[in-house]
Parts: structure tokens; C-alpha cells; sequence
């Protein structure tokens, strides 16, 4: 090319390259250190207490002693903590172990799909499935979502920004983009990188290995329960204003995620193809709670609830099933540990109502 | 459009290529089209300001070099700066200084209600007003001949590495770069590249980590005990050095990597030993400027120990002014002003010659010297003087600075709030942790007064430390993209 076309490259006169040792060094590093992780059995690096690895106890320690189950439950420490499954079995005169309580705190929808599509050989027995969501669902607004980053599908993933449902008094749609962007953008990084998620349990693991500090695991109870022991009881006892934090984090960037709703979707779909019936239950919260929600988040609340109501017509369950006060089945604000997990009285409550139902709406009967 | 952000990426990785098959001519106009997008990415509608007052300097400056004549000389430069700092003063000013006014009319019992222009500040506007008041003050000074092609000045005035947070381009320094052909070498690769990764490392790993810490201290001093207090403005004043100086050395990689050089703007300022000390490697485009552009044109040292000291304090006041229109910059600035006055005051009563100027470009001054005990006692007390000023910058308002103060003092065995959801031992984990990382980018700079000191390290050592600092930085990366702190002046 002649000294006086555009294109002349005459920034690289006398420009001498040399191998990058350290560079390639570098990467190659990064590289062991990435593979390290993805190679590193999860069972040895991260701890069933965490959320990433609560669903490994549910699959190595819980699912097991169930070989015949007819009904599970799906959804998040609220779900965990309100269902007891032996005395669900007891209500419905099935053998012991025939309910399993999947819920794992702080999960989201694709987590459920996840563990379904994982296990699907035992799970494909059930009868039953009742998914528990909750407020934040199919929010992409909510961050727990540590186990979607890691597993995700790359469509999923590239396919992140699309038009989600924004509750209609929202300003600012240009601001919700950018969320989303860089929700997407993650998802990508951690689609290359799950360092990012993962390298933060060596220490842990190490010293659980060397048997140094105190072993921590969930607990599977006499009731076959994992209960969730997130509760935080105290300030918002004494004044409903100590939630408004909480309700904000919930609902800061609220909207209705098409890539979420599709994870029930898809559950209803596997359901229905291994023979059982997908029902989706929206439970209540504490009262004092839910009076703060609509009183700050009405838009948004609302449009949670309709959300959740076409969902469930759309995935062959019933609207009847998405409760949104205590009163409709029996709670009341002394049943509640905190904003939405229920004491021991509130389980019992709670499971006494489900099993009703199933009787009542003959929802383990073939259909 | 911000450094740390997926756009920037993709940005960099259309322009850097373009760049480098072009010839130098075209690279000006790709770069100044790159640097307008860059500018007018989040916010367009400020786009027009900055290419308004660069046609306007661009005109000037030819005037002030073709015309012999010092008076005509002397009003085309008035025309210059009092049309930039106008615009400065509109947009940045104006509803601050009304909004002052009116109120303290209510004081006296006359109730106004000032007119105000609402449409917030130009990003970068404090940045690229100088960079032009250097250029026309330069070619009046015949520092520099006027630039003869538009595209040269322009991209000058809007090169995208620096536009919005610097370093404060000097024309004399920089505009000889745009106006002939630049060589990109392999050494100015791997150096650009080592200053990116410690920029976003600063930027990613320490500056983001420790903004939410120190923001919840600093949003409720009345519910810290002293301890608290004094570990959040400890993590705040790590934090707006690795954020400031994290800008800065992704910008000078940047321009690096292209062949530029742009002004050294931070030379590990918390090593040093005294106020004067810290002001000569603390945002030193910003100190520099304002000694060339303001206090020696105000006199400087030249009529009386008295002058001097209000010309300290005034360019400092002047200076605290320049981050932000609101008062707690002014009482920064003159706080620093009251030091550097005081410590030259002490200077001179122990008959000490006068600290010596500021280092031209490219050197880098004598290393540590003198015992070390006594160092780094200094170099303590040098960082509690500075930490006590950034109060004023950081607090939400003047009372709330004073309130924190009180609280460092007053509050020593307090329990804290429990509101607060921050515990101690959180904080203290996350200023030790992040002093460490600094210190480990920061030690090795100083001792070999050199900011690449690292690339003549053994290839395995220097792997090993770019392979640490990436890690880090996917592990850190949160989900928002935190803005530079310097991005708001």
C-alpha cells in the first residue's frame, strides 16, 4: 500500500513485536484456574449451606430416601418452611416419603426446572408438583440467581435483554434497559467464567477438607423437612416501616421476565408429558407485611398477582390456588416467623389446607 | 460512556483496530468521531456545547498567533477565557450561586425565587473548559503555535481517554501529539495494558468494593461510634484514590497503547510526607494546572509572605470550588488551602528552602529518603490531614461533615445503630483488604519510582500478578457499573 492511502499502517513503522511470555503465562493461569473450578467435583467445593449448594443436598442427601415419591414441592424458604410432607402424607393417607419438599431458599424458576430436568428419572413418578412462587419470581430485578448464571443456556443467556413487563406508573424505561444489559452481559462473562461464582469456596472447601472450623449443614428433620432458618424476627415486630427496606429490595426493579415465566412453563410441559399435574400455589404473607407492600408497591404487586393467575390458567393449574391473605387459609399474623416464613403452628396450618385441597380438587387423580 | 462498561469494550475493540491501519491524518478525524460518540453515548444533548466552544478556541487561538499586536493578543485571550468560564459558570454554577443568593435573602427577611436552568452538568465540562483555557493561555504565552487544522485541535480538546475525568490535557504537552504522526511500540503496548489492568483493578477490585461501606458510614455518621467512623472515612480515602487514579491510568494506558503520552496525574500521593508533598502527586494535572493558570498569574510568591498565603488559599478555595458547586468542595479546598499555607509558613520559620516545583513530564524525582521511622510517621500524619478533609467532600452537606467529625471525637465507646446493617468487623476486613491491594500496586511503584516497575520483573513473577489481578477483577465485577467518582465535576 502506497505512503499516502488511508489505510498505511505508518503507526507500526519500526514496531518490533516479541513473544508475550508473561501474557500467555497469564492466561494460562487464568485458564487452569477456570478449569480447576469446572473440573472440581461441586460436592467437594461447595457447601450444602450455601445457595449454590443447597440443591446438591436435596439431590445427594434429601431426593434419595424417597424412591416412590407422588408429590414434590418447589420453591423458595418460603415453601420450605410451610409444608411439611410426613404430615401431608398422614393427611392423605399415602405411604411415608411419598411427599418430598424440593424448596431451596432464595431459588429461583430455572432452579426448579433445573433440579426436575436432573432428576427427572425418580421425578418422573410424580403424581403432584406444587410450585410455590414468590414475590420476586420472575423478577430480573431480584440478584439471587447464582445457579441460573452458572447453568444457564447460552440462549438464555444472549436473549436476556428483551421486552419484560414493567409495571405501568414505572419511569425510566432507558434505566431498565441498562439493568437488563448488564444482566446480560454477566450472564455472558459467567458463561466463560465461573470463577467468578465458584473460586470464592476454595478456602472453605480446603478447611473443610483439613477438618478446620465448624461443620455446617442443613438439617433433614423428623418431618422430612429442610426448614430454611432465614427468619428474621425482631425490629419489624415492632413497627410495619422496618419492612420497607425488604419490600424495596424486592421490588426496586420489579418486572415480569419472560425467560422466568417460561421456566414454569417448561415444568408444566415435562409434567405433563411424565403424566402428572403442575399446580401453582402463591402462599401469603404475613399481613402486617402484605399491608406495606400494597401500600408502597401496588402496581407492581398487582401485577405480580395477575401474572401468576394467567400463568397458572396457562399451565393447566387454577387461579383459585394463587392466596394472597393469611385469612384465606387460615393464618394469622402469630403463624408467622417474619414477613412470610411460618412458625411450627403456621406449617401445620398451611400443610392442613394443602392436603384439603388435594383431596377436595382430587388433584392426584389422573387427569 | 464509561471505561468499565461492556460498550466501551466493544467500543475499544472497533476503534483500536481502525486506528491502527489508518494514517495519522485519518487517525484524527476516526479518533474525534470516536470521541463524540464516546461524549455523546449516555447524553447527546451536551454534544453541542463542547463542539460550540471548540470551533469558538479553535478561531481564537488562530487570531492570538497571527496578531503581533499584545493588546489585540491580550483581548482575543479575555474573549477565550471569559466565554469558557461563562459556559463553566451557566452550566455548572448558576443554580448553585441563585439558589445560595436566595437563601440567604430569607435570612434577611426578602424572599425571592431565583430562576434556575435544571438541565444538570455536561459530564467532563470542568475537564475540557481547561483543557481549552491551556490551549489559548499556551499560544498567547507562544508556548505553542496555534493549531492550523481543525481536526487536530478538536480531537485534542475531545480525546475520548480523557474527556470526561482527565488527566487535564496541557496543550503544550499534548497538542504536539495530534498534530504529527505517532509510533505505537511494543513497550508502549505492554505498558498501556499493565495501566489498564491496574486501572480496572483499583477501579473493580478496591474502589467498588469499598464504595457501599463507606457510602452507609457516611450517609449515617449519627449512628457510628468513632471506631466506625474512622474506618469508613479510612475506606473512603482508598476508595476515590483507586477510583480517580484507576481513571487515570486506564486513560493514559489507553492513549498509551495508541502512542500518546498523556500527563502523569497521580504519583502515589498517600506516601507523601507533607501537604505540599501530597499536592505534588495528587491529581497533579489539577495542581499544576492551577499553579501555571491561577496562582502565579495571581502573583503567586513573587509580593510578600501575606500574598502568597492568600494566593495559596485562594487557588486551593478556587480549586475545591472547581469539583462541584456546593460549598463542602469550597470548604475542602480552602481547608487545603489553610494547609499548604501553613506548612509553607512552617517551611520557612525553619529557614527550609522552598519545596521544590513540580517535576517536568517524565521525571519522576528523587526516590524515599531519610530515615525511615520518621518517613513514615510522616507519611501518616501527611494521610490523617488528608483523610480529615475528605469528610467535607464526602459528606452529604457541611453540617453533616461537622456531625461526622464530632462523632470521630465524641463517640468512642458507642454502640453503633443497628439500622445500620454494617458491622465493624466487615469494615475494618474490607479497608485492611483494600489497603493491602494498593499497597501491593503502590509499593513496588514508589520504591522504583517507575509505573510499569513491574514489567521488569521474571516473566513468572509477572504472570503470577496479572493472572491474580484479572481474577480478581471477574470476581469483583458486580452487576452495576459504579461511575467514576471524578465523572460528576
Amino acid at each position: 500500500m502506497s505512503r499516502s492511502s488511508i489505510f498505511n499502517f505508518e503507526s507500526f513503522e519500526g514496531f518490533k513485536p516479541r513473544v508475550p511470555l508473561a501474557l500467555l503465562a497469564a492466561a494460562a493461569l487464568v485458564l487452569c484456574v477456570e478449569a480447576g473450578v469446572r473440573l472440581t467435583p461441586d460436592s467437594w467445593l461447595i457447601p450444602y449451606y450455601s445457595r449454590l449448594g443447597f440443591r446438591g443436598f436435596m439431590e445427594h442427601e434429601v431426593l434419595p430416601k424417597f424412591d416412590a415419591p407422588q408429590i414434590a414441592v418447589m420453591g423458595t424458604s418460603r415453601a420450605a418452611d410451610a409444608i411439611n410432607p410426613k404430615a401431608l402424607d398422614a393427611a392423605l393417607g399415602l405411604p411415608e416419603l411419598s411427599t418430598v419438599n424440593l424448596s431451596i431458599f432464595g431459588s429461583r424458576t430455572s432452579d426448579w426446572l433445573d433440579i426436575y430436568q436432573r432428576n427427572r428419572a425418580k421425578l418422573s413418578q410424580l403424581k403432584l408438583l406444587i410450585v410455590v412462587v414468590d414475590e420476586w419470581s420472575f423478577s430480573s430485578g431480584v440478584g439471587n440467581d447464582e445457579q441460573f448464571c452458572l447453568d444457564a443456556p447460552l440462549a438464555d443467556r444472549w436473549n436476556f435483554v428483551q421486552p419484560a413487563e414493567i409495571p405501568i406508573n414505572e419511569k425510566g424505561a432507558a434505566a431498565r434497559l441498562d439493568y437488563l444489559r448488564l444482566k446480560r452481559n454477566r450472564l455472558l462473562a459467567d458463561w466463560v467464567f465461573n470463577m467468578r461464582l465458584k473460586l470464592g469456596f476454595v478456602p472453605l472447601a480446603v478447611a473443610k477438607s483439613l477438618h478446620l472450623g465448624k461443620k455446617r449443614e442443613p438439617v433433614f428433620d423428623a418431618f422430612h423437612m429442610v426448614r430454611s432458618n432465614t427468619a428474621e424476627t425482631g425490629k419489624e415486630a415492632e413497627d410495619p416501616k422496618n419492612y420497607h427496606e425488604r419490600i424495596r429490595n424486592f421490588y426496586k426493579f420489579f418486572d415480569t421476565h419472560p425467560i422466568y415465566v417460561r421456566h414454569i412453563e417448561e415444568l408444566a410441559r415435562l409434567m405433563k408429558e411424565d403424566g402428572g399435574r403442575l399446580v401453582l400455589v402463591h402462599l401469603p404473607n404475613r399481613r402486617s407485611y402484605q399491608n406495606e407492600v400494597e401500600k408502597l408497591f401496588p402496581e407492581e404487586y398487582a401485577q405480580h398477582i395477575r401474572v401468576t393467575k394467567e400463568l397458572a390458567m396457562r399451565v393447566g393449574s387454577s387461579e383459585k390456588y394463587v392466596y394472597e391473605y393469611p385469612e384465606e387459609i387460615g393464618l394469622a399474623d402469630d403463624d408467622y416467623e417474619d414477613y412470610c416464613h411460618l412458625a411450627k403452628s403456621g406449617t401445620d396450618t398451611c400443610t392442613k389446607w394443602i392436603g384439603d385441597l388435594i383431596k377436595k380438587d382430587k388433584l392426584l387423580e389422573k387427569h | 460512556m464509561q471505561f468499565n462498561s461492556f460498550a466501551f469494550l466493544l467500543f475499544f475493540a472497533v476503534v483500536f483496530p481502525l486506528y491502527c491501519v489508518l494514517n495519522f491524518r485519518w487517525q484524527n478525524r476516526m479518533l474525534l468521531a470516536a470521541s463524540y460518540v464516546f461524549y455523546g453515548w449516555a447524553e447527546p444533548r451536551f454534544l453541542f456545547l463542547m463542539a460550540l466552544t471548540t470551533v469558538i478556541d479553535f478561531f481564537i487561538g488562530m487570531k492570538i498567533d497571527d496578531s503581533e499586536n499584545a493588546v489585540t493578543r491580550k483581548r482575543w485571550l479575555i474573549g477565550s477565557i471569559v466565554m469558557n468560564l461563562t459556559i463553566l459558570g451557566v452550566f455548572k454554577y448558576y443554580d448553585f450561586f441563585a439558589l445560595s443568593i436566595a437563601e440567604n435573602l430569607k435570612f434577611l427577611g426578602i424572599g425571592i425565587s431565583p430562576w434556575l436552568i435544571k438541565i444538570g452538568v455536561p459530564a467532563g465540562i470542568s475537564f475540557y473548559t481547561f483543557h481549552e483555557i491551556s490551549y489559548t493561555v499556551d499560544v498567547y504565552r507562544k508556548h505553542i503555535k496555534a493549531a492550523r487544522k481543525f481536526e487536530d485541535f478538536a480531537v485534542f480538546i475531545s480525546f475520548f481517554p480523557q474527556l470526561v475525568a482527565g488527566p487535564i490535557g496541557r496543550a503544550s504537552w499534548q497538542m504536539p501529539q495530534f498534530e504529527r504522526p505517532r509510533r505505537m511500540t511494543w513497550q508502549g503496548w505492554c505498558e498501556g495494558a499493565l495501566l489498564v489492568l491496574f486501572g480496572f483493578f483499583k477501579k473493580i477490585a478496591v474502589a467498588d468494593a469499598l464504595a457501599p461501606l463507606a457510602a452507609r458510614v457516611f450517609k449515617n455518621p449519627g449512628g457510628c461510634n468513632s471506631a466506625l467512623l474512622l474506618t469508613g472515612l479510612y475506606c473512603f480515602s482508598i476508595q476515590i484514590y483507586a477510583d480517580f487514579s484507576g481513571y487515570t491510568d486506564i486513560a493514559r494506558g489507553l492513549a498509551r497503547i495508541m502512542g500518546f503520552e498523556l500527563i502523569e496525574n497521580f504519583n502515589q500521593p498517600y506516601f507523601a510526607t507533607n501537604i505540599t508533598d501530597f499536592w505534588r502527586r495528587w491529581h497533579i494535572s489539577l495542581s499544576t494546572w492551577l499553579r501555571d493558570y491561577l496562582y502565579i498569574p495571581l502573583g503567586g510568591n513573587r509580593h510578600g509572605k501575606f500574598n502568597t498565603y492568600r494566593n495559596l488559599f485562594l487557588t486551593m478555595f478556587l480549586g475545591g470550588l472547581w469539583h462541584g458547586a456546593s460549598w463542602k468542595f469550597a470548604v475542602w479546598g480552602s481547608l487545603h488551602g489553610i494547609f499548604l499555607a501553613v506548612h509553607k509558613s512552617l517551611m520557612e520559620f525553619k529557614k527550609n528552602p522552598s519545596p521544590p516545583a513540580p517535576l517536568p513530564q517524565g521525571e519522576r524525582g528523587e526516590g524515599p529518603k531519610g530515615a525511615w521511622p520518621v518517613r513514615v510517621l510522616k507519611i501518616i500524619g501527611t494521610f490523617h490531614l488528608v483523610a480529615l478533609t475528605w469528610i467535607f467532600f464526602s459528606a452529604e452537606s457541611i453540617s453533616g461533615a461537622f456531625d461526622f467529625l464530632n462523632g470521630i471525637i465524641t463517640r468512642f465507646n458507642a454502640t453503633s445503630a443497628r439500622g445500620l446493617k454494617i458491622d465493624s468487623s466487615e469494615l475494618n476486613a474490607a479497608a485492611a483488604a483494600a489497603l493491602v491491594m494498593i499497597l501491593a500496586i503502590d509499593l513496588p511503584q514508589f520504591l522504583k519510582r517507575d509505573h510499569c516497575a513491574m514489567l521488569k520483573w521474571p516473566v513468572a513473577a509477572r504472570a503470577l500478578v496479572f493472572a491474580t489481578l484479572f481474577i480478581w477483577i471477574v470476581m469483583m465485577r458486580g452487576l452495576e457499573n459504579v461511575p467514576f467518582i471524578y465523572f460528576q465535576f
